[in-house]
């Protein structure tokens, strides 16, 4: 599938952010993006919508990403969506803990389209 | 551990997953999740050899390198990775040796952290940045939406630092801190905002930290949070200021400051007590018993701590200590903590307490003032008296400090207070507190507070410039208003200034005569012209405002303050703001008064309220249009009030030559006050006068002296009005001397 036709959903708490990493999207080619505020609100989209990859932030209220990720990884509709976590904190126990919840990949806060790029491409590989 | 949930597989069924597993290479970060949860569960198992533990130790190393990127060559490590997995699988026998060889030893740099890749442009070489950074605003939509929603999330802080307050250990307020500086770091790293990307950065690691439970949340920690947030403030605010322009410069030097001062910061420092101050380890009161040699205690902490044990425990085992001994030791504990906790006691019983206190005190003195004591020669009584008086004033002490409280939550709630004004009035307000900790009189601390509200409105609205006018006069646009309290003897001294632009005296001035409370030639000294602002209805600012609102206000100010027996006063210097200080007595339980003599009864005067004290001379009595009674004191005339006509009591003296005067200040006016003499000045405790002379004008209270005769306090206050109203006390203002 490529890019323009993917459903990308965006999660985090920061609308500023969930602007940037659109706009890096956009530049990438993707033209279907719906974005949540938080794991829940996301959980709510994933439920009733058809979502073909998940970028989300890590820290958030309510539901954090490595709480959605887990999710996402037990339930039968979306165990294999590739999924992208944007974290700032890199620390070493945090993106360990994630991959062993089985995140396809992740990203350090700030990145460029090229890094998106490259990490899109490691998750996405028929692309 | 990942075990739970494959609590029964058989090791072999793990190996052969092991093996087996799909991992496609070093970026199938999912297969590799997957190896590390089933290498975890292998490690967990109980039949797994010990001789393996090291190789998966090893192979766990190299994912984690993989993961976090880290790793020099990924595919030669991840070569070493297969070969190991390879051993492992087969016969279930790790021919691990060979294969661990190439395998890395423990990481040479423990601790380190990944470089967060901002860090890495460049954060030490600016070690030192100059005081402002230039930004390039490039998508000026986002930033603009960037700085509305940090604004939001700023406030957030604010709010939720209050139940971190009254919680310090609640990680959901903490997270509720957290995150906000989290996100605005974020997003401060796309948008390329330095300052403000290392000053969250550096709040979100203390947080961190908080949040882990490295360090506590003290004051100290929130102080420097919303420090941070002030800063954060200014900065947006720059941001905001420069949008429509496309390049702002920001204060980094601002945060060069803070970002040292944190460097330097221990969270711990100002609570020292408190943590230090714990219960005494059992040890420590087995030792103090005697019941046994410090090195053995030592020896059994060490002992416990291998063994998995309680240090009371080892003792015991070991048949140094009987269970017995122990068992006293962890009860004194016991007792102890439960003393350093607190008791809430009913106000009415403490009050109670410290009158009673008051009343050994005086009755303390009355047995040793008496002459047939006082006449006694006997050494040890001497001593023994001396030391009375030692306790007595000691449970004093300790009886007032009962009463008293950190004046903080005053001081927290104005935090709020200033934050909302400043929204509402458009002027950026940062509010800098001090001596939070000051403690006063349980009673008082709500009465400050309106007063303080009244102030600090005042300051946002009429006191501080708008930023333009700030900017334009060569200020921070951001006005500052510093409130600190600290004891200074038998005083509280509240003191709240602003950088504002000071006190018109002319327009003071000219507002005065408008209302007709000087005259047009008066000369009036600054201070005196600046204590008009303290006159009922007095207000110079034009508008009426949203924020202070009308002409109401430091009239009731210092009214309710007058109230607390403190005082008020105001200094100003034209463009660098106002300076208000509140002088409060410690406690409204006792007053530091003057007890003077009139005829045969003694009244104690506050001494806040006095000026001075003097004999005039026969030149100086005048009367005023031949009736009202003046006395001349340099050069200026006071009505002279007799207070023996006021509570109908024959004097010694009628002639105020030969009696004494007193003066007082009252509504910036002064009148003297006529008594016989000053016996001298005490500190007496207040008793209420009961609901039958509660309301006599002139008259707030009785005492007990030190003989035990009572003497009445005089309300200065309402003797004045007592006096202007005339009349009421049966006396007129005619001459009396001849």
């Amino acid at each position: 599938m490529a890019y323009k036709d993917m459903k990308v959903l965006v999660v985090d708490d920061f609308a500023t952010m969930r602007r940037i990493v659109k706009n890096i999207l956009r530049e990438l080619d993707f033209k279907d993006i719906v974005e949540a505020e938080n794991g829940a609100a996301a959980v709510k989209i994933l439920e009733s919508q058809d979502i073909d990859l998940i970028v989300s932030d890590w820290n958030m209220p309510k539901m954090t990403g490595l709480d959605l990720l887990k999710w996402v990884r037990t339930n039968e509709k979306t165990k294999n969506l590739p999924f992208l976590m944007v974290t700032a904190e890199a620390q070493k126990e945090n993106v360990v803990e994630a991959v062993k919840a089985k995140v396809s990949n992740y990203i350090v806060k700030p990145f460029t389209a090229a890094v998106m790029a490259e990490k899109l491409a490691k998750i996405l590989p028929q692309n | 551990m990942a075990v739970e949930h494959v609590p029964s597989e058989p090791l072999e069924a793990l190996l052969s997953r092991l093996a087996d597993g799909v991992v496609a290479g070093p970026d199938d970060l999912m297969g590799i999740g997957e190896c590390l949860n089933v290498i975890e569960s292998i490690e967990a198992h109980e039949n797994t050899p010990e001789a393996w533990k090291e190789d998966l130790e090893a192979v766990k190393r190299l994912f984690r390198a993989i993961i976090l990127e880290e790793s020099s060559d990924p595919s030669a490590d991840w070569e070493k990775i297969r070969d190991v997995l390879k051993n492992f699988s087969g016969n279930g026998h790790p021919g691990a040796v060979t294969a661990s060889q190439g395998l890395p030893a423990e990481p040479q740099a423990e601790g380190q952290q990944v470089a967060c890749p901002f860090k890495v442009s460049g954060e030490e070489a600016h070690a030192d940045t100059p005081a402002s950074e230039e930004v390039r605003l490039e998508d000026a939509e986002l930033i603009k939406d960037f700085i509305e929603e940090a604004k939001e999330h700023l406030a957030s802080i604010e709010l939720n630092i209050m139940s971190l307050e009254a919680d310090p250990k609640d990680k959901e307020a903490i997270n509720a801190v957290f995150r906000p500086f989290h996100s605005i770091k974020g997003v401060a790293g796309f948008l390329n905002l330095r300052s403000i990307h290392r000053l969250s950065h550096e709040v979100e690691n203390l947080l961190d930290e908080a949040r882990s439970g490295a360090i506590d949340v003290t004051d100290a920690v929130i102080d420097v949070v919303l420090r941070a947030v002030d800063i954060l403030k200014v900065l947006l605010q720059e941001l905001e200021a420069a949008l429509g322009c496309g390049e702002a410069r920001l204060s980094a030097g601002l945060v060069e400051n803070f970002l040292k001062s944190l460097k330097a910061f221990d969270p711990a420092q100002p609570s020292v007590g408190a943590s230090t101050q714990g219960p005494p380890k059992v040890g420590e009161i087995l030792v103090q018993k005697g019941l046994v040699e410090p090195e053995i205690v030592e020896q059994a902490v060490e002992e416990a701590r291998e063994r998995g044990k309680k240090t009371g425990e080892v003792p015991v085992e070991d048949g140094v200590l009987s269970a017995q001994d122990v068992a006293i030791a962890l009860r004194e504990q016991r007792r102890f903590q439960e003393n350093t906790a607190s008791v809430r006691v009913d106000t009415a019983k403490l009050d109670n307490l410290v009158d009673m206190v008051g009343e050994l005190v005086i009755a303390q003195s009355m047995v040793l003032q008496n002459p047939e004591v006082q006449a006694i020669k006997d050494q040890k009584f001497q001593k023994d008296s001396v030391q009375l008086r030692r306790i007595t004033a000691e449970l004093q002490r300790i009886s007032m400090s009962l009463r008293m409280v950190p004046i903080k939550s005053t001081f927290q709630k104005l935090i709020r207070l200033v934050r909302d004004l400043s929204k509402k009035s458009g002027k950026d307000v940062r509010l800098e507190m001090r001596g939070e900790e000051t403690e006063i009189d349980r009673n008082m601390v709500e009465e400050i507070y309106e007063p303080l509200v009244h102030m600090i409105r005042n300051a946002v609205d009429h006191g501080l410039e708008t930023p333009e006018e700030r900017k334009a006069s060569g200020k921070d646009p951001c006005g500052t208003i510093f409130l600190s309290a600290e004891q200074k003897g038998g005083n509280i001294i509240i003191e709240l200034r602003d950088d504002g632009r000071g006190l018109d005296a002319q327009k003071i001035r000219a507002k005065a005569v408008e209302r007709g409370l000087i005259g047009p030639d008066d000369v009036l000294e600054e201070r005196a012209l600046f204590d008009l602002i303290f006159h009922p209805g007095f207000s110079t600012k034009d508008q009426v405002t949203d924020v202070s609102g009308r002409g109401v206000g430091m009239d009731v100010v210092r009214r309710s303050v007058e109230e607390l027996r403190g005082k008020l006063e105001v200094s100003s210097v034209p463009g660098q703001g106002t300076r208000f200080e509140l002088k409060l007595p410690l406690t409204m339980a006792i007053i530091d008064g003057m007890v003077i003599c009139v005829g045969p009864e003694r009244y104690v005067v506050p001494t806040v309220a006095l000026r001075e004290s003097l004999r005039p001379s026969r030149e100086a009595y005048l009367t005023v249009h031949g009736s009202e009674e003046m006395i001349k004191v340099r050069n200026q005339l006071m009505p002279l009030i007799r207070l023996h006509e006021m509570f109908g009591v024959t004097p010694r003296y009628t002639d105020p030559w030969d009696a004494l005067i007193l003066v007082v200040n009252e509504d910036q006016k002064s009148y003297c006050l006529l008594a016989d003499e000053i016996i001298g000045r005490q500190e007496v405790v207040i008793k209420s006068l009961g609901a039958g002379l509660r309301h006599v004008k002139g008259l707030s209270g009785g005492a007990i002296l030190g003989d035990g005769k009572v003497a009445l306090i005089l309300d200065v206050k309402g003797i004045v009005s007592g006096y202007e109203e005339g009349g009421h006390y049966g006396y007129d203002r005619q001459r009396r001397v001849a």
